[in-house]
């Protein structure tokens, strides 16, 4: 059931409905409770138990790690948390690849350990994002800076919630639950926002990112010839699909969520107009690079100086795992990489070569190579092998030609991003659109009504749903 | 008002204010009423579906002969009807896309329900493996003609309460209420073509028009402009997003600088194609892909019959059955080494046994498995699916044969067959 379907929209209708039927507090965190469980075992039931497990486990984890007597005590139950969780996002999720890592290595010194340990796994359903929600309310809890929820019903849903479970953001439990705790209101003005949020994020998703992603799979069939050109736009293209696919999602989520009261933070913020690869990752998913800058790389880096060898190996660290976190392929490791050795680059030029100017011609350059730099991730990031990186790098380099294709793609590419851009400029130029002449609203709203009614051929799945 | 003028903040602080809503309601309404105005004809004109069934409810004639079937079946039935027009009375209601069992089924329960004499005989020509995916969501005839030609309330809850998807539930009430939802692929075409108007467009004749000339209500069928549009739109799913103007359209359109096709000899589209496609490796291997993709589906799994293919296979032998209709179904035929896995995996018994539960359980039903059966290779298109020109003739041949040979039967031994509907 995803946010881009019909039977979601059912669904989301009578749970409102109940919601808003039901005066207290409890009753509504245990309908949500019971709806967001009914939302993740329409796609599969099975891995419901697997979600309630890992509920009850940290439950009772966060609740010990509190009530330990000595920090010792504490320092055990933390661990025995980190250990479930990472035990069970590594068993679902990298069994498999990291069996496979090791029967190729073993092979290439003429070890054969044939392929009886493979097992066929299916990847649960929002895993990593429920597994790290959770890891954090361990280690916050253990770190002191939440007092761990006595209510299970309460942290369910924290944990559960059916607007973040597949594709996040990653909450956290020191921001989400004490909304759940406390009695909800909806004003005027926040149901209008949520309205909004929704409409501009089914645009997003469906209109945009779904139209561009037919230009994508295209160039990258695998073992498909392709024209530089077509790599170009298509990479472009990438670069605006999973944008508005992932930020389409976090607006859909945020919006629902203001619908029963709850308030998400921000997961996007422009990330395209970014002018380093510091500022891309302030903007881009900042649930998730915030989660790894608070649990990884701050952790990693106490007591270490600046300027030491050992902060840019700890950035390296924290990139690589990033890279893993979205999926278990060498490719979004060497991905994580690409952006650890960029942020080490970048922070060796900048704390020893002050050369950048604040100028509008180094601001463009800047972002020229800012955007291009991430365009170039986003490469090795949809690959389907490194083959394919070197092939579309060869094109691009040393082989640039146009096809018969190129003018179709290019025009895909700026009929639909440019529809993006426009509003997303007026948003930030006006600071929100509530701020535009109420005529101009309207255009805009009419125009994403008529685009969703001519474009909702097919419901696609978001990108994000496979990490 | 100047346009300028518009981005001046506002005082008013909600997007969703009453006079927007009310504002955006009004064009929307006034886009709806436009799109029908403008699209209607398209629609009518370019689904041979939608056209039928404006044919079959309007028909004066009462035809003794109904013809339903896929588009292989199509490639013979309006040859029969093109050729013998005085013979046969017979209305052929296959269309160019495969409207699969149901979509048949809506057809005829159509006719039915507008005719007060009843035809004798329905023949339904079909490759049995089209009953392994009916109303199938990802075939592009699901969503352009199924859901869009059949929107009467009552199928929409028909298939509904069949599926129970409550995606069909969507799409035909968005198809229902909506003429953009209804139109928006030509309003996407649209778009597509005024910003590339260098481009030839191709119009179908897709033979949904009465022909003029013929003064009756048979359509008219021109098997080249048919022949170009297979060859146009098939198997290409990946170019449909692109544009109407397929790799055909653009090789033809720099070697021999048409503006507009005409056709003149379907053998060079025949060619073309082939050229395209060694031309575009990577459409070849999107090709491949799917093929690889359908066989392994279909040998793995094996033949099997779709839930809502039966369903509708079953209601369409009991209407005709009360209405005591005569229903023949015949496979089309397939290339003959794909007649060959056919009959080695075992399927041929699937498909008879099947077949033969259905003539057991109704009087009314026949299953002539032994009149096409399997062509060579070269008598196929790229596609390996659809009959070049020879395949044609050869289908027609064998077609008008059987009939023949039907006829004398009949003659002898008063049996029934095809032959038993004559002109009046």
């Amino acid at each position: 059931m995803l946010f881009n379907s019909f039977p979601f929209f059912i669904f989301l209708t009578v749970v409102l409905i109940l919601y808003y039927s039901l005066n207290k507090v409890r009753h509504q965190n245990i309908l949500l409770l019971i709806a967001s469980y009914f939302f993740y075992s329409y796609w599969d039931w099975r891995f419901s138990f697997l979600l309630l497990l890992s509920t009850i486990v940290n439950f009772f984890i966060g609740l010990k790690t509190n009530d330990g007597e000595s920090p010792r005590k504490k320092k055990l139950f933390l661990a025995l948390g980190i250990f479930v969780n990472l035990a069970i996002l590594g068993f679902f999720k990298y069994y498999n690849f990291f069996l496979e890592s090791f029967i190729t290595t073993f092979g290439f010194f003429g070890l054969n350990m044939g392929n009886s340990w493979f097992l066929n796994l299916a990847l649960p359903m929002g895993l990593s994002f429920y597994t790290f929600m959770e890891l954090t309310y361990v280690i916050d809890i253990y770190r002191g800076h939440i007092k761990p929820t006595k209510n299970f019903v309460d942290y369910a849903l924290f944990v559960s919630f059916f607007t973040n479970i597949v594709c996040g953001p990653i909450v956290r439990a020191k921001h989400f639950l004490p909304q759940i705790a406390s009695k909800r209101t909806n004003t005027k003005e926040n149901l209008d926002e949520a309205f909004w949020l929704i409409l501009w994020g089914l645009f997003k998703k469906v209109v945009v990112a779904d139209s561009l992603s037919k230009i994508v799979n295209e160039v990258f069939t695998p073992g498909a010839q392709v024209a530089g050109a077509d790599v170009l736009i298509a990479v472009y293209c990438f670069a605006f699909e999973i944008y508005c696919d992932f930020s389409g999602y976090t607006d859909m989520a945020r919006g629902i969520a203001k619908l029963f009261g709850f308030e998400f933070k921000l997961n996007f913020n422009l990330p395209y107009i970014a002018l380093n690869p510091y500022d891309f990752w302030k903007r881009w998913h900042i649930s998730l690079s915030s989660w790894f800058r608070d649990y990884v790389y701050t952790p990693l880096s106490w007591r270490v100086g600046i300027g030491s060898w050992r902060l840019y190996l700890n950035i390296l660290i924290t990139f690589l795992l990033c890279g893993l976190w979205h999926g278990a392929s060498w490719l979004f490791v060497l991905w994580g990489a690409f952006y650890g050795l960029w942020l080490i680059a970048h922070r060796l030029v900048t704390d020893k070569i002050k050369f950048i100017g604040t100028g509008s011609f180094s601001v463009i350059i800047r972002w020229l190579v800012t955007f291009n730099m991430v365009c170039f991730g986003w490469l090795l990031f949809r690959s389907n092998d490194i083959a394919q990186v070197k092939s579309f790098m060869y094109n691009l380099i040393f082989n640039f030609s146009s096809d018969s294709f190129t003018f179709y793609y290019l025009k895909g590419l700026l009929a639909f991003s440019l529809m993006v851009i426009i509003i997303e400029t007026l948003q930030v130029i006006y600071k929100d659109l509530k701020r535009i002449h109420w005529v101009a609203r309207a255009a805009i709203v009419y125009s994403l009504i008529i685009s969703l009614l001519v474009f909702s051929d097919e419901v696609r799945k978001f990108i994000y749903s496979q990490f | 008002m100047k346009l300028g003028n518009l981005f001046i903040p506002s005082s008013n602080n909600t997007i969703f204010s009453k006079k927007i809503v009310l504002l955006c309601l009004i064009l929307v309404v006034i886009t709806e009423i436009s799109f029908h105005f403008i699209f209607k004809d398209r629609f009518a004109k370019d689904i041979i579906t939608a056209g039928l069934v404006k044919e079959v409810e309007n028909s004066d004639n009462n035809y003794k002969i109904l013809s339903a079937g896929d588009s292989i079946w199509m490639q013979v039935d309006r040859e029969v009807v093109r050729f013998k027009p005085q013979i046969y009375s017979m209305l052929p209601i296959s269309s160019g896309y495969t409207t699969r069992i149901i979509g048949e089924y809506f057809l005829i329960k159509r006719y039915i329900d507008s005719h007060k004499k009843m035809p004798e005989i329905i023949v339904i020509g079909q490759n049995p493996y089209t009953l392994l995916v009916d109303l199938d969501e990802n075939q592009q005839a699901t969503n352009d003609i199924i859901i869009p030609v059949f929107t009467n309330f009552n199928e929409i809850l028909e298939i509904f309460y069949y599926t129970h998807n409550v995606k069909w539930l969507k799409t035909g009430l968005l198809t229902k209420l909506s003429n953009i939802y209804k139109y928006r692929r030509y309003f996407k075409e649209f778009l597509t073509l005024n910003t590339n108007k260098e481009k030839p467009k191709i119009t179908l004749n897709d033979g949904s028009k009465p022909s003029e000339s013929s003064g009756n209500n048979k359509p008219k069928f021109d098997p080249e402009l048919y022949y170009k549009f297979l060859t146009t739109c098939l198997n290409k799913p990946s170019l449909a997003y692109r544009t109407k103007v397929s790799m055909i359209g653009e090789h033809t359109y720099k070697n021999d600088k048409f503006n507009r096709w005409e056709i003149t000899d379907p053998q060079k589209y025949e060619e073309a194609y082939q050229d395209s496609l060694k031309k575009h490796s990577r459409q070849n291997l999107v090709d491949k892909n799917i093929v690889i993709e359908i066989m392994r589906y279909m040998h793995i799994e094996g033949f099997f019959v779709n839930k809502m293919a039966n369903a509708y296979m079953n209601k369409l032998l009991t209407l005709t059955e009360k209405k005591n209709i005569k229903v023949i179904y015949t496979p089309v035929p397939v290339e003959r080494t794909c007649y060959a896995l056919y009959l080695v995996s075992g399927d041929y018994l699937k498909v008879n046994s099947y077949f033969y539960e259905l003539e057991s359980k109704y009087n009314n039903f026949e299953f002539k498995n032994d009149v096409l059966q399997h062509l060579p290779s070269s008598n196929f298109i790229a596609d390996h699916v659809h009959v070049n020109p020879t395949g044609w003739k050869e289908l027609y041949f064998r077609f008008d044969q059987y009939i023949d040979f039907s006829k004398k039967q009949n003659e002898t031994n008063n049996d029934v067959g095809l032959t038993i509907i004559w002109q009046d």
